[in-house]
């Protein structure tokens, strides 16, 4: 990989072309940016490649990060991500384009990402939701904010997540989690303290 | 967002997760194979045959004939779509899409009914109730007229139409605002307080009650009270979380659903017995007619599955669903069928309880012109 400055940001190109902003999203041209989400769905539902190919640069980086805090798992996160993005491509045809796409993505990668980290606490007994991470596990762990992340419980992870990496304001991520209102707003706060020792916020 | 919150966000946005790269030029290439494999929907422009205009023109100039009469009147006509092919097997459905409910009928036919957040039909559907803003509006099923307007205190949510056998016979609605439970006459008349703290669960009326039973989730308990006289029939102390009410067709049975299954209690507030439902309880409640309890259940895998009970024994799946994500749950006004929205595709999902029999109502918003994936809020007839 070689790293070249364009505008906009560097950036990195891999071995199989793709540029990558150094955070480690895809990057965009600034005349693709420029295309609303809305002219992308419309674009991708008549049957353009690109289109598709933009959405995906503009959305896997952040599905892929969800799902990988929740699920602490880099191979789990990246099945779910990309099941996320095959379901989008099924119902394409049926994508209502008024509605924005990223709250639908992140919507079915949180809930997946949920439900596996719960399955697979069920199918680990002997390790609690808030027990310390699996060491198989341990060699995926980037820094420690995700390491203390993944001291939470999956739920909280989730709410997390939908927060302050997605973004969504908390009558959202009630929407997404079938939670009521106040039940997202008291595990923000509690995952929030548990969070305040361990990385220092 | 505090200082605290802007300072997580700052470092979360900065995290990478491993082999994102990687994994994003595998997810890449997978996904461009898919979206070429895929069959396009092709969207086709109608052409009509030529001796279909002249009957059009005709069509059209009755249809002026009868907007002009309804200018004349001084009232004017609500929309009303032509079949579109997504038809309940009977009775009507409330639904909501783009802050406007609608209504389908078996017929398919559809009719915009107002600006809404929430809503309810009465038991024969000839009238709706919308949570609109801070009112509580009541509609008219068969010509969209509005019929009355009640000014609330806050915000209206969750109104719920009393059922015809209470006693005396017809009608109150009940609804929450500004964190309080109220109830008012079918005719918009007599609205008062029932209880000044509520929790955001709907309240649910008694059948077959005597003076208008109404069970609804107050801080700690659920408490069932006559609604006129506010007098406290009974309470319990309930589960933290209460996820609905649901009254048993003869009204000698009250469930309290949460989170992990239903509490069932009898008329007089005995508990009767716990069912647990082996995952996370989406929604639930008894038919509206028979006996059944039906409860909507996401498994520890994720799978969701339409779970049902009969006059007794535990709940029993009769079907598994293919979606992830589903919310709102509809039982059929004779207490057959169930129908599910699912929140992942633009489809309601009508489910036979006898035997899990599945039909797809597909592209239902696009259909009832009311969005992506429109919300179920009743089911009357």
């Amino acid at each position: 990989m070689r790293a070249t400055d364009l505008p906009g940001g560097v950036v990195r190109r891999d071995d199989m072309g793709v540029s990558h902003a150094v955070d480690g999203s895809a990057a965009v041209a600034p005349a693709q940016r420029s295309r609303s989400e809305r002219a992308l769905v419309q674009s991708a539902q008549r049957g353009d490649p690109g289109a598709v190919e933009e959405l995906y640069r503009r959305h896997w980086r952040q599905a892929y990060r969800a799902a990988y805090l929740v699920t602490r798992d880099a191979h789990a996160a990246e099945d779910i991500a990309q099941e996320a993005f095959l379901q989008a491509i099924r119902v394409l045809d049926r994508f209502d384009r008024a509605r924005p796409f990223a709250p639908w993505l992140h919507r079915i990668v949180t809930n997946r990402a949920l439900d596996w980290a719960r399955a697979h606490a069920l199918r680990r007994p002997a390790e609690a939701a808030h027990e310390a991470v699996a060491p198989e596990a341990r060699s995926d762990l980037s820094d420690d904010l995700a390491e203390a992340i993944g001291r939470l419980a999956p739920d909280a992870r989730a709410v997390i997540v939908l927060r302050y990496l997605l973004e969504h304001t908390p009558g959202e991520i009630a929407e997404m989690l079938d939670l009521p209102r106040g039940t997202v707003n008291s595990r923000l706060r509690r995952a929030l303290d548990e969070l305040a020792g361990e990385v220092g916020t | 967002m505090n200082t605290r919150e802007h300072a997580f966000k700052a470092r979360l946005q900065g995290f990478e997760a491993p082999g994102e790269i990687e994994a994003g030029e595998r997810g890449r290439r997978l996904v461009l194979a898919a979206f070429a494999e895929r069959t396009p929907v092709r969207r086709r422009r109608a052409r009509l045959p030529r001796i279909v205009w002249p009957v059009l023109a005709a069509l059209l100039a009755a249809g002026a004939v009868a907007v002009a009469g309804y200018l004349h009147t001084g009232s004017s006509p609500r929309q009303e779509h032509a079949p579109f092919g997504v038809r309940v097997q009977d009775g009507v459905v409330l639904s909501l899409g783009r802050g406007v409910a609608s209504t389908v009928n078996a017929r398919g036919r559809v009719r915009a009914l107002g600006p809404a957040s929430d809503g309810d039909l009465s038991p024969h559907a000839r009238n709706a109730v919308l949570a609109s803003g801070s009112a509580l509006v009541a509609v008219s099923v068969a010509d969209g007229q509005v019929r009355w307007r009640v000014p609330a205190s806050g915000p209206v949510s969750l109104p719920r139409w009393s059922l015809e056998r209470t006693v005396p016979p017809c009608c109150r609605v009940a609804y929450l605002a500004g964190g309080a439970l109220y109830a008012v006459g079918g005719d918009g008349r007599g609205a008062h307080v029932v209880a000044a703290r509520a929790l955001a669960v709907a309240p649910a009326w008694r059948p077959l009650g005597d003076g208008h039973e109404l069970a609804f989730a107050a801080p700690g308990g659920i408490r069932v009270v006559a609604a006129d006289s506010r007098r406290p029939i009974w309470g319990v102390r309930g589960p933290a979380l209460p996820l609905a009410l649901s009254w048993r067709a003869d009204g000698g049975a009250l469930a309290v659903l949460d989170a992990s299954g239903a509490t069932l209690y009898s008329a007089t507030g005995k508990r009767l017995q716990r069912l647990g439902a082996h995952g996370t309880v989406l929604a639930g409640g008894f038919t509206p007619a028979g006996n059944r309890l039906v409860v909507l259940r996401r498994d520890t895998t994720g799978r969701i599955s339409l779970l049902v009970r009969g006059a007794s024994g535990p709940l029993r799946a009769v079907r598994h669903l293919t979606v992830t994500a589903a919310g709102d749950l509809r039982l059929s006004p004779d207490g057959r069928r169930a129908l599910i929205a699912s929140r992942e595709g633009d489809e309601w999902l009508e489910i036979r309880l006898s035997d899990g029999r599945l039909r797809s109502l597909r592209d239902v918003g696009q259909r009832l012109r009311a969005g992506f994936a429109p919300r179920l809020l009743a089911w009357a007839g």
